[in-house]
């Protein structure tokens, strides 16, 4: 994945996240690169993009943190996973992925983006195959916060 | 309904006329024959000895589930044979037809499989000399040129001739043998003479410094010997292994006739009994001589002017390096304008890779020291305000610095050259192969890998050597 655009993706999550929850303590954990099927821990809001590049980004954390974020983020307590907590999620989702777009657009990189869409279930797993059957290399950026840990998982390349 | 055979028979007379024609034309001694047609409107061959005849034929029994180009089997006098598309195998676009038209069939058999391929028109035998047979040039489109055996001339036509054993996938044994275009530098014979020669040397050495002690017994000397020949095979064992511990380097057929001859030196340094790597230091001791020169770092004039004077001619309008381990980037800016000096007609594009972040990101921001800044480079730098010096935006430019793991998915299009100087080592030996298999895939026929001074590709992976100085540089076969 070309490194100008890793940032504005570990970038904007961290800032989007912080401004989100309230200013609480946001760690980011080391990144790394994957490019094998991965379980999901329980939500994972997923964004396409495509354009000059193709790929997608996935925000992957367990039931516990997505009802914890969306808590915080509604500023009640929701006690189920309902339809209001799922928007809020992809709406999260939504920002950070709109936002760090925008900051490749300000550097020359144009694509768009999908709306999010949600996934919610136990032992889920997300493959690893892309378009043409060849393994995708994921970046992963793991973001830590007093509500649970959220990874975000961003897999882009460009058209050859 | 029952096959119609067009028996090439015809064909051929007027071929052969125009053969002895073509004789007088230039003294040629035809020892090739194959059959030629045309896929949308270009020419192209396979080698007579895979064709088994020529025919007719439609409205082919589907098969469901079957990849896109097989149309389906057909009844060829009482055996059923598979029936591909050429076409759609090779993204040709195909001509709309009747359901009553009949397709024209080659029927082909690699091994002891038979196939029927439909063609867009079947044209006629010709025979041409086996040695003007050149291999495939990546300008041919439409076809991935991993199936083109090679390119040759007859009657003022390019046909490409296609690798029918590759199409198919079929390890037809034997046949393989002949099918070397490009004069090989080593067999697999002198390789492996070669090694042995090496092996041999070894103990030799470890022996010359014991016999003295031991010549009074010769039998004792021998047994001596091999005992010692055997600690050291062990010792050198314990060294790879705590190289790969320390330093992730794998002693591998890559790079083995370094590590046994430094093994030599690196004895004769430490003494006997201390031979082991205790730590990180130790290790990076030992790894000193495996660095090609200027890893890592600024090039100097005269690895730059070495490197230039490999690099081949290459008209390409674009040409495509893949230099994977780039690390902080130093290297792929050197690499970056030798490549514009030497192809300044065409626009490089080069993609650097690292698995180290930190290295990575910085490496498009890069700013040239002082004291290089000087060098052969000055003329590819512009100063900043603040008084550095940057590359200018066209060296920049051409370089895609990528955060990637090479072992994984190598996204990339064909490539003109590939620069990993000792990176293959750092990977373990599964790696390794997954990443020289890579680069056979990703290369273009006429294109160029440059490896470590000290790392050597193995023989049987399809490339021939054709060092320049210290440097390593391959071809394909």
């Amino acid at each position: 994945m070309r490194v100008e655009y890793i940032n504005p993706f570990v970038e904007t999550s961290y800032r989007v996240l912080k401004e989100v929850l309230g200013g609480t303590d946001v760690k980011r954990g080391d990144l790394y690169l994957k490019s094998t099927a991965m379980p999901v821990m329980g939500v994972a809001a997923l964004v396409g993009l495509a354009g000059d590049v193709e790929g997608r980004v996935l925000f992957d954390m367990t039931m516990d943190t997505a009802l914890n974020i969306a808590s915080r983020m509604n500023g009640e307590k929701l006690p189920e996973f309902d339809d209001l907590a799922k928007a809020t999620i992809s709406e999260l989702a939504n920002l950070i992925t709109a936002q760090a777009v925008t900051k490749l657009h300000e550097l020359g990189f144009k694509f768009d983006l999908t709306p999010p869409a949600l996934f919610v279930g136990q032992k889920m797993e997300i493959a690893a195959l892309g378009g043409t059957s060849e393994n995708v290399e994921a970046l992963i950026v793991p973001l830590i916060t007093e509500y649970g840990k959220i990874e975000v998982n961003v897999a882009i390349r460009e058209r050859t | 309904m029952e096959a119609e055979n067009m028996i090439a028979e015809s064909q051929q007379v007027t071929a052969t006329e125009e053969d002895s024609q073509y004789k007088k034309d230039s003294i040629t001694v035809i020892d090739f024959k194959m059959v030629t047609f045309s896929l949308s409107g270009k020419d192209y061959a396979i080698d007579i000895m895979n064709v088994k005849e020529i025919a007719k034929a439609g409205r082919f029994t589907y098969v469901p589930n079957t990849l896109p180009f097989v149309l389906g089997v057909y009844n060829l006098r009482g055996d059923i044979i598979p029936i591909l598309d050429l076409r759609l195998f090779f993204n040709i676009t195909v001509p709309e037809h009747t359901d009553n038209k009949l397709e024209n069939l080659l029927i082909l058999s690699v091994g002891e499989q038979t196939f029927g391929v439909v063609v867009d028109k079947i044209d006629k035998v010709v025979g041409v000399q086996k040695s003007k047979i050149q291999p495939p040039h990546p300008l041919f489109g439409d076809i991935n040129i991993k199936y083109i055996y090679g390119v040759v001339e007859a009657y003022k036509r390019l046909y490409i001739l296609l690798d029918i054993a590759k199409i198919f996938n079929s390890r037809v044994a034997g046949e393989d043998k002949n099918r070397k275009l490009v004069k090989q530098v080593f067999t697999q014979d002198s390789i492996s003479s070669a090694v042995a020669q090496i092996a041999a040397k070894l103990p030799e050495q470890a022996r010359g410094s014991e016999s003295d002690a031991a010549v009074v017994n010769p039998q004792a000397a021998q047994k001596n010997a091999a005992a010692v020949n055997k600690a050291s095979e062990q010792e050198l064992k314990f060294i790879a292994e705590s190289l790969k511990n320390y330093r992730k380097f794998s002693v591998t057929p890559l790079n083995e006739e370094w590590a046994r001859s430094r093994f030599a030196s690196w004895k004769e340094e430490r003494g006997g009994g201390n031979t082991q790597l205790q730590n990180e230091n130790d290790a990076d001791l030992y790894l000193k001589t495996f660095w090609s020169s200027c890893s890592g770092t600024w090039w100097t004039k005269e690895l730059a002017d070495a490197v230039f004077k490999l690099l081949p001619d290459n008209t390409a309008k674009q040409i495509t390096v893949w230099n994977p381990g780039c690390g902080k980037g130093p290297e792929t800016y050197s690499l970056a304008c030798i490549m514009q000096r030497r192809y300044p007609g065409s626009k490089i594009r080069i993609y650097a890779q690292d698995t180290d972040l930190l290295s990575v990101s910085n490496a498009p921001l890069l700013s040239v020291p002082q004291d290089i800044a000087g060098g052969w480079l000055s003329s590819y730098l512009s100063k900043k305000a603040n008084g550095e010096y940057t590359f200018t935006q066209e060296i920049k430019d051409s370089i895609m610095f990528e955060y990637h793991d090479c072992m994984n998915t190598n996204a990339l299009p064909v490539i003109d050259l590939i620069f990993a100087r000792d990176l293959l080592s750092l990977l373990d030996e599964k790696g390794q192969n997954a990443v020289i298999g890579d680069f056979g895939e990703k290369m273009k026929g006429n294109g160029t890998v440059i490896i470590g001074e000290n790392e050597k590709l193995p023989s049987s992976v399809g490339f021939v050597e054709n060092a320049v100085g210290t440097l390593r540089a391959y071809s394909k076969k």
